[in-house]
């Protein structure tokens, strides 16, 4: 049935001709399968990295470097949010944006296009992940020939939507599809500035910002992913198939203008809130406290906008398996979005971060929010695809209680080891000395609640397979219905429609300009923070005894990017007493200037790494990136015995001295040709080191030779935070 | 450090107060028009997603099998 808005019914002066026309159903339908097929390949390497946390040894992972943590873990991150979710937000716009809009999408092609282009890019992330090829900025690791993909085949989906837009027979763009518009202008922004790079080979690149810029805009980016990737998209989904699941409009239609609005304007600014207590400037992390702060009002907005669109009709929530889950999803949202805030504040902050409470946090947002929306809209879509009933809605109902009774086993037990674990470190005893200074024991404390997380992940892919079992069954009875016919006509010219010509009228009229404005407004809270901080770049206070790395030090802070590391260990030592205590002097911003890309990491499940320079010798690190068993008893750390099998590759070494030299990092003119040379007359020292320590190579049995990644390795680590230790701070 | 880093921009002291102009007029005007939105219209523009209609689904037959 299709009639035509823009005629009121009292007009009666023309009777409009039907354009006929047919909506793709084909593409949905594959980006609906890709969505789950890379919904079960993210969440089973989850699992996985889950299981390494506790079962480090376990001979499956023990000692294969493409299978390490520090390589998968990425590999998860990113095929969660750009190949599930990625793939959900095209399911549910290619579906919702052409009968938004009663127009089929502009062009097939450029829908093929966008959908194996986007596929290819996963396959290319799944191969080159684990290969330990990566540029070491969390959610953004792909390295510059796929950052490239990604542009184009975003450009694609853009100018697909556009030109679908451009010809409409719905004069008023919905506001669904604002949130459509904002996400992908939002997200082209963010991923250009963020993946700035100078390549050094295919596989190779450096951030062309360095220390605290590189991690405010690492971090830019990094918040408003999960604000425009993981949220707006699903925002938009969520104002589209609710009232579709429900079968009434959305409460509040003046609300969600408010809600869309205030949400880009805030969001964008909250970034610094990953950066709490660090070296970046305190203006700039009070913005971002600020403004998080602030979010909450937009967030509950929309979220009360979703739940209160089932007034009247909650008994159904009862009997229809799509609405549970919407409901949860969007309960799960609000939690999120209350604790986002929350963790925002400083304080509290100060005891979250670096924690599992934060893996917490993103968790109740990506099983709960996108998970369960993805899997309501899916439970709603393939029945009308495919013409025919749920197969099952008794198994779908198992799905909805395993899904929820997963979240919650996953969330609560690493609530309990964020708040565990930070209150070990912080723990003194009367004497004023650390009651756990061992690092370590305050890791062992977490392994049952490392199991129970990895509990909680089974569960919750479990009910993705039943889902998965439920949903092709469906298929299978019904017949799909790859193009669906529709009737509208064509959009009455503007100014017949006998409404006011108000401004914002005109704006949801006009898709170019929502684009503009939305880029405006986004653009706002991006310059604010970051233009003072790179105008001002010659006040950061520079310290002088803090010299570039030498290029055997390079060579393995590129290892040490390239195993992950940050993953797991952060370089950061923040200005509490409880983290000088343990390690040292608190870091400074001027230590950084040299770090392409920044390596300050997120989480600590092994301990800070900033001062780990001289504190062990080389025979120790030796022995414990063998195996950190060795010097460690019980450590979850994998062991690293690729490092003393790989000859290091010093074929670009000499291009990445000429690349950092492009960046400004100063180097003498002509050094890459002697960079090689100097890199193995360091290497030979540091043998010399290991073989006075008595350490023996176990898998040869002799002294280590000079030419492993090994000796990079150390190099690098035993010069991490010792520059301000030679000379007394000097400020310029 | 970053006070006198902010101190040295030439009046810096209109700076917070262009913020919250900013700020204020973003949010009232988006107040103004919200309120002043015709009740019509917010009527037709909610219910768009309920304006096109989905196939009849064909339910299962009571002999029905999962397969």
């Amino acid at each position: 049935m299709t009639k035509n808005p823009s005629i009121s019914a009292d007009s009666g002066i023309q009777t409009p001709v039907l354009e006929t026309f047919r909506y793709d159903n084909a593409i949905v339908r594959n980006f609906a399968i890709a969505a789950v097929f890379w919904g079960v390949a993210g969440m089973l390497v989850g699992l996985i990295a889950a299981l390494q946390l506790v079962l480090p040894e376990f001979a499956l992972w023990d000692g294969i470097s493409f299978l390490s943590f520090g390589r998968i873990r990425p590999l998860h991150t990113n095929a969660v949010i750009f190949a599930f979710v990625g793939n959900g937000i095209f399911m549910g716009v290619y579906y919702s944006l052409p009968r938004l809009l009663k127009a089929p999408m502009y062009s097939k092609a450029l829908s093929a296009v966008h959908f194996w282009g986007w596929q290819a890019i996963i396959v290319a992330a799944l191969i080159t992940l684990p290969l330990g090829i990566t540029t070491g900025k969390e959610y953004a690791e792909l390295e510059w020939p796929i950052d490239l993909a990604i542009t184009l085949v975003w450009v694609v989906f853009g100018l697909n939507m556009v030109l679908t837009m451009l010809n409409r027979r719905e004069r008023h763009l919905y506001v669904a599809i604002w949130f459509y518009i904002a996400t992908w202008v939002t997200v082209a922004v963010l991923h250009i500035v963020n993946s700035l790079e100078i390549p050094v080979s295919l596989t190779e690149s450096y951030s062309i910002f360095a220390g605290v810029q590189d991690a405010l805009v690492q971090w830019w980016y990094g918040h408003n992913a999960v604000a425009f990737f993981l949220t707006t998209p699903y925002l938009g989904l969520m104002y589209y198939f609710i009232p579709k699941a429900a079968n009434r409009p959305v409460y509040s239609y003046r609300l969600s203008i408010i809600h869309f609005w205030a949400l880009i304007f805030i969001y964008i600014w909250a970034g610094p809130h990953h950066l709490l207590y660090t070296a970046l400037p305190d203006w700039a992390q009070s913005l971002g406290t600020v403004f998080s702060v602030m979010l909450i009002f937009p967030s509950w907005g929309g979220m009360l906008n979703g739940l209160l669109t089932l007034r009247g009709a909650w008994d159904r929530v009862r009997n229809d398996v799509t609405l549970k889950f919407m409901v949860v999803a969007v309960t799960a949202y609000g939690m999120a979005t209350f604790e986002g805030p929350m963790l925002s504040i400083k304080t509290v902050n100060a005891i979250s971060h670096f924690t599992d409470w934060t893996i917490a946090h993103v968790h109740v947002g990506a099983l709960g929010w996108n998970g369960f929306l993805t899997f309501g809209i899916l439970y709603w879509l393939l029945p009308r695809l495919f013409r025919t009933e749920l197969a099952s809605v008794k198994l779908a109902n198992a799905h909805f209680w395993l899904g929820t009774l997963g979240i919650i086993v996953y969330a609560l037990p690493l609530y309990w080891a964020g708040f565990t674990q930070s209150l070990m470190w912080k723990d003194f005893d009367e004497a004023g000395d650390l009651v756990y200074p061992n690092f370590l024991e305050t890791v062992l404390q977490l392994v049952p609640m490392y199991w129970m997380r990895a509990v909680g992940g089974l569960l919750y892919l479990a009910g993705v397979f039943l889902m998965i079992y439920n949903l092709i069954a469906t298929a299978r009875r019904g017949s799909f219905m790859a193009e669906e016919e529709a009737q509208a006509p064509a959009m009455a010219p503007e100014g017949t429609s006998g409404h006011d010509t108000y401004w914002h009228r005109r704006l949801e009229g006009r898709p170019m300009q929502m684009l503009v404005w939305s880029l405006v407004v986004i653009l706002i809270g991006g310059i604010i923070e970051m233009v003072p901080t790179f105008m001002v770049k010659s006040n950061i206070p520079t310290i002088a005894s803090v010299k570039p790395y030498t290029p055997l030090e390079l060579e393995g802070r590129d290892l040490y990017i390239r195993d992950g590391c940050y993953t797991c260990h952060s370089q950061m030592v923040r200005p509490f007493r409880s983290e000088t205590e343990r390690y040292g002097e608190y870091s400074k911003v001027g230590e950084f200037v040299y770090d392409h890309p920044f390596q300050w990491g997120s989480k600590r499940t092994g301990p800070d790494l900033h001062r780990v320079g001289g504190k062990y010798n080389d025979a120790w690190h030796f022995n414990h990136m063998y195996d950190p068993r060795i010097t460690s008893p019980n450590s979850l750390m994998p062991s690293y015995p690729w490092l003393l099998e790989n000859e290091l590759n010093t074929a670009s070494t000499a291009d990445k001295i000429r690349a950092m030299q492009a960046l400004g990092v100063p180097y003498e003119e002509g050094y890459a040709d002697q960079a090689v040379a100097d890199l193995e007359k360091q290497a030979g020292e540091i043998v010399r080191q290991l073989a006075e320590q008595g350490v023996k190579d176990p898998i040869t049995g002799e002294a280590p030779a000079a030419d492993r990644e090994i000796i990079a390795m150390i190099a690098y680590l035993q010069r991490l935070g010792t520059d301000i230790k030679a000379e007394k701070t000097a400020l310029k | 450090m970053y006070k006198e880093v902010l101190r040295s921009i030439q009046d810096i002291s209109l700076f917070p107060v262009i913020a919250i102009v900013i700020f204020i007029a973003f949010f009232t005007v988006l107040m103004v028009y919200v309120i002043r939105m015709d009740r019509r219209s917010v009527k037709q523009m909610a219910s768009l997603p309920l304006d096109t209609q989905e196939p009849e689904l064909t339910p299962i037959s009571p002999n029905g099998q999962m397969h």
